[in-house]
């Protein structure tokens, strides 16, 4: 296994268009690293790049510390798994799964052996003789997977393996993709959109927007810790809440005010907010980071009038509108909170997120 | 009573079913009748094609009759006209030689000297042993028909007369007679007339002899070989050149196919709209330049000279088939090629190739049915070389009347080509529609 | 987090652009083969109609004969007539038959199979097939008299009808051999159409009439554009059938007379070749105002 480097990585379609754009990454041995953001963010481009089946405009790829930038897909030691799975459908499964060891010229015995290996580590050992039109969505993506792993490569490409499947099929294989990664230690970069994906399978997460990295770093890091409103509205479903506040000073205080409420920034935000006196900031507040009461609270900030909610079961969401703007809050399931009632609102300190409005970044301790 | 609504609405749905399908019927014999005629047109022969009315169903076999015809060494051969339902007389003679080539070209059916001698020996016997009997019957026959002459005449008579008389007051007395006198007439007519095909009837069977031959097919087909000048070497050349422009167009075609599918580049949209341009200009003007063009290449006149004018035409559609074939493979299943080993080019001839090698053999055999039935360019484009449409077309426009040969060579030209056709029709419904059936 | 501070580095030299190249590489040989063997052609037809038949030098004579041919205006009368009736009879015909089927049926793939072969025989075999079939003993009356429709001596003498009879008789033979393939093109088309859409139409209150007009027709708008332009192109430029039934000059149409004069007649070249280049020249115009007209060019963009 290997680590893998990208340095500068850009892409350009035509004379403006930027698929990918100064891609810093890298990727240590055994990591898996998933690339997530929506759909044109230039993370399957990036992946392309990394697997030479698009070309370089600018930048190095390397790979184990070798420069593989020019070099053809079939030299670079990789593997992938593509969203369509591209398992070929004039071969057989087992012929699809020993395609890549033919090509390295390996014994017959050994080739038998690690097909048999990898299929019954994917469960497929049962359609070895089937073509692939005989086979459901989920089995082509586990011979796809099969395909993948048996070449035992130095990095391990997966772009959107799982989003052909049912939601169903989908948790599982998560699950089980990830118990293969741990036996595997294959170092892996892995391509989604969907953010629960991402969180619980990535040892590192690398969120890009607009063919750039916006953040990288655990589930926890790009969760509490954001880098900017992107992220911040990327991740998590529902998406943090952003009012926009002013603040003001009151007696020497610090006070961020808007429209509906008022409150003093204390402890770390204090020390955050100080320089910003008299200007407007964006808060950020995750729905779990906010409180719900019956009753009015010492911690309460503010009172509303719900207008849904929406029961989960194991929570259940609030909604009440701020400045033409829903908020939506996730509280515990009971005492159930019932519309058209007044409830009053609290914030979990630490836990708000400020962003400067210009320039939408996250506004951190001087 | 809802019982009763179902039913009426069961019996309507039936009924709309049945209208439904009649129609598909009407459409399908609307198709299939002309094609049907021209097929069984070219399994008939000269005599069948000639008959009025043509008949409509196919004979595999003659039926022939034999006789003497008295007083005379000769023997009268007549065969069965299923339109008149007669027998019709082909042919008097003595010379059996002569007489088996007439009828063989003349039915079709293989009529061997040897059965020809056994039918008239079997005649000549039946004629031996029933003599007595014939002569007798013949002259029976004879006066029976001597007396259906002079009743005849008394029939004529007795309709002058009455006519004359008719309708005058004083002469209903004659008019009665001579009405009765008519009837009677009539009436023993008719009985010597059946007693005259009674007699017929039992002579028939005495002094001639049936003989029933199958029929050659294929005959037609022999004889139009034989005929038209060149036709075979006509038939390879076609074969020939349309080999040599399937390989053209799909080498040439298919790169441009291959690369309409995969890449985007400037000047797509021109190459696309080749297949309008190409046709907008008649075949048969770029023929005419193309003669001098040809002969400057030492081309003109052969197989590969044709080839190359037919493929400009076949090259943009196999274009636009190759494209079409080549997007329904996914550029994944090569990249992932690419990633498990093989080189791009690799990539192509073992995974991309071995998927669109159904599309590109049906691509091949249009562009084969292209070539084959070109008439107008190679009417042009050959001199002393022709190819086999030049040569049906010329015996169409030279030759008319041998309905049954040029039926044989039009089936001959277009027995590949339906082939080919029916079985390439999903790819000819997608490149046409741009759908899939 | 280990970003790096970005270094500057100027595009890569040293990778060759191949995915760039490769489709002029893979295209080449066609643009070569068309400037080979049509564009030259094309051009010294063009240029060639300009000369006399014998010598050299510029002339235009060879298209002020073919104006003040009575001939050329009576083919262009007739090539006229055989396109705007044949197409449009075609079309109607084939769209209202393809409407009717326009469900899945048992036995609808035969049918598929069976309309394509008429357009898969080849001209001289349709033309053996008709003329055997309108020949005054041909098959034709024969199967009209079986079927007791017309009598004894009531036989119908289809080729010996006045010109426009005769066109007529063409039309319908060319009706007959693209009519199926037609039908079958727009029914795939049809089939092709999500019922949701046409549902849909029905649901939110249209009538049969404007539903067809409103929905169906304009989402059928590509196959109906693919199958009316290559139609139209290929019956300007009709004429083996007609000879092949009638013979040269009997019921004269543009491209018959091109061959006519290259064929028929001894030294008259040149002005065959003008004829050809006034036949693209009108299949061009009708093309590129067919093209403009249903906005077919859009939608070639669009692609």
């Amino acid at each position: 296994m290997a680590t893998l480097k990208l340095k500068n990585l850009s892409k350009r379609y035509g004379k403006t268009v930027w698929g990918a754009k100064d891609i810093n990454l890298e990727v240590n041995d055994k990591e898996f690293i998933v690339l997530l953001g929506p759909s044109g963010c230039g993370k399957t481009t990036t992946m392309r790049m990394i697997a030479g089946l698009e070309e370089v405009t600018q930048g190095i790829i390397y790979i184990d510390e070798k420069d593989v930038t020019f070099l053809p897909p079939r030299k670079r030691d990789i593997s992938m798994v593509f969203q369509s799975y591209a398992v070929w459908p004039h071969l057989t499964v087992s012929d699809n799964i020993a395609f890549p060891l033919r090509l390295k010229n390996l014994k017959s015995a050994e080739i038998e052996k690690r097909v048999k290996e990898v299929s019954s580590l994917t469960k497929i050992e049962e359609y070895l003789e089937r073509f692939p039109r005989q086979l459901s969505g989920g089995q082509r993506q586990r011979v796809a997977l099969a395909r993948a792993l048996v070449v035992q490569p130095k990095v391990f490409l997966m772009d959107e393996p799982l989003s052909n499947l049912d939601a169903k099929l989908r948790v599982k294989m998560r699950t089980e993709m990830k118990a293969i990664h741990k036996k595997t230690q294959a170092t892996t970069v892995f391509v989604t959109h969907d953010q629960a994906e991402a969180m619980s399978m990535a040892d590192r997460i690398v969120i890009m927007k607009d063919g750039s990295i916006v953040q990288e770093g655990s589930t926890d890091d790009v969760y509490f810790d954001c880098e900017d409103m992107f992220v911040a509205g990327f991740i998590g479903t529902p998406p943090t809440n952003f009012l926009s506040m002013e603040l003001g000073e009151k007696n020497g205080k610090l006070l961020l005010v808007n429209s509906a409420f008022s409150f003093e920034p204390i402890g770390e935000n204090y020390e955050i907010l100080k320089n910003y006196s008299g200007k407007q900031v964006i808060m950020g507040v995750r729905p779990e980071s906010m409180q719900v009461f019956k009753e009015k609270k010492p911690e309460s900030v503010f009172s509303r009038e719900v207008l849904v909610t929406e029961p989960q079961g194991s929570h259940q969401i609030v909604a009440i509108e701020l400045d033409d703007q829903i908020v939506k809050i996730v509280a515990p399931p009971f005492p159930k909170v019932n519309p058209g009632e007044i409830v009053h609102i609290g914030f979990e300190h630490d836990r708000i997120m400020f962003f400067n409005p210009e320039t939408e970044k996250r506004i951190r301790k001087a | 009573m809802s019982h009763k609504v179902l039913r009426a609405k069961q019996t309507k749905k039936l009924i709309g079913r049945t209208i439904f399908y009649m129609f598909i019927v009407f459409i399908i014999m609307v198709i299939l009748l002309p094609i049907y005629f021209l097929l069984s047109i070219s399994f008939m022969s000269d005599q069948e094609a000639y008959d009025w009315p043509i008949p409509l169903g196919l004979s595999f076999q003659g039926e022939f009759k034999i006789e003497p015809v008295l007083g005379t060494s000769e023997y009268l051969v007549s065969v069965y006209s299923r339109s008149q339902e007669a027998y019709m007389s082909l042919i008097q003679g003595s010379k059996i030689d002569q007489m088996s080539e007439f009828l063989r070209n003349k039915t079709n059916c293989n009529v061997s000297e040897e059965k020809l001698n056994e039918a008239i020996a079997e005649v000549n016997a039946l004629y031996e042993t029933n003599s007595n009997r014939i002569n007798t019957l013949t002259e029976e026959i004879s006066n029976l028909e001597k007396k259906i002459l002079s009743l005849n005449q008394n029939i004529i008579k007795a309709k002058r007369n009455l006519s004359i008389v008719e309708g005058r007051e004083s002469m209903e007395a004659v008019e009665e007679k001579l009405r009765a006198d008519l009837k009677q007439y009539e009436a023993e007519k008719e009985i010597i007339t059946v007693e005259i095909e009674e007699k017929k009837a039992e002579l028939t069977p005495l002094n001639s002899t049936h003989f029933k031959v199958f029929k050659n097919l294929f005959a037609n087909y022999v004889t139009f070989f034989k005929v038209t000048r060149d036709s075979i070497p006509a038939l390879m050349r076609s074969i020939q050149v349309a080999l040599l422009t399937v390989f053209i167009a799909l080498t040439i075609g298919g790169m441009s196919g291959y690369a309409f599918a995969r890449y985007v580049f400037k000047g797509k949209n021109i190459l696309k709209l080749s297949t309008l341009f190409v046709r907008m200009f008649p075949g048969i003007a770029i023929a005419m330049p193309m003669v001098i063009i040809l002969a400057e290449m030492g081309f003109y006149d052969k197989p590969i000279g044709l080839s190359l004018v037919y493929s400009v035409g076949q090259i943009a559609l196999t274009i636009w088939i190759t494209a079409s074939i080549f997007m329904g493979i996914p550029v994944e299943l090569e990249e992932a090629a690419q990633v498990f080993g093989r080189t791009r080019v690799g990539a192509f001839i073992h995974i991309t190739l071995p998927l669109a090698l159904p599309g590109l053999a049906a691509s091949a055999m249009y562009a084969f049915i292209g070539s084959w039935a070109e008439t107008a360019q190679a009417i042009v484009l050959t001199q002393f070389n022709p190819t086999f449409p030049v040569v049906v077309y010329q015996t169409m426009v030279g030759a008319k009347g041998m309905v049954n040969l040029i039926a044989a060579g039009g089936v001959t030209m277009a027995l590949p080509a339906v082939l080919f056709t029916i079985l390439i029709r999903k790819y000819i419904l997608q490149m046409w529609g741009g759908v899939k059936v | 987090m280990t970003l790096n501070q970005s270094v500057t580095l100027e595009p890569h030299k040293s990778g060759f652009p191949w995915k760039k190249v490769i489709p002029y590489i893979l295209i080449a040989p066609t643009v070569i083969y068309y400037i080979i063997f049509w564009i030259r052609p094309v051009l010294t037809s063009i240029i060639q109609s300009f000369t006399p038949e014998i010598g050299t030098g510029f002339t235009v004579e060879n298209y002020s004969r073919i104006f003040n041919d009575p001939v050329f205006w009576q083919a262009v009368v007739n090539t006229g007539i055989f396109v705007i009736i044949s197409v449009t009879l075609e079309f109607v015909v084939a769209f209202g038959l393809a409407l009717i089927i326009n469900k899945k049926f048992k036995g609808s793939s035969l049918l598929l199979a069976i309309a394509l072969i008429p357009m898969a025989l080849p001209p001289v075999a349709v033309g053996a097939m008709w003329s055997s079939g309108f020949a005054t003993y041909g098959w034709l009356n024969s199967l009209l008299m079986s079927m007791g429709l017309i009598g004894e001596g009531e036989k119908i003498l289809f080729l010996a009808g006045s010109d426009f009879q005769s066109l007529m008789l063409i039309i319908i033979i060319d009706a007959w051999q693209v009519i199926p393939f037609m039908m079958t093109i727009l029914l795939a088309g049809l089939q092709g159409i999500p019922k949701e859409s046409i549902e849909a139409g029905y649901v939110f209150g249209g009538t049969r009439f404007k539903v067809l007009r409103k929905i169906t027709m304009p989402m059928l708008k590509p196959s109906i554009q693919t199958a009316l332009i290559l139609r139209i192109i290929s019956a300007i430029q009709v004429w083996l059938i007609i000879v092949l039934i009638f013979g040269f000059r009997r019921i004269p149409v543009l491209l018959e007379e091109v061959v006519f004069f290259q064929e028929q007649v001894q030294n008259e070249y040149k002005l065959a070749l003008a004829y050809s280049v006034i036949v693209a020249l009108v299949v061009s115009v009708v093309a590129v105002f067919y093209l403009k007209v249903s906005g077919a060019f859009k939608g070639d963009e669009e692609q």
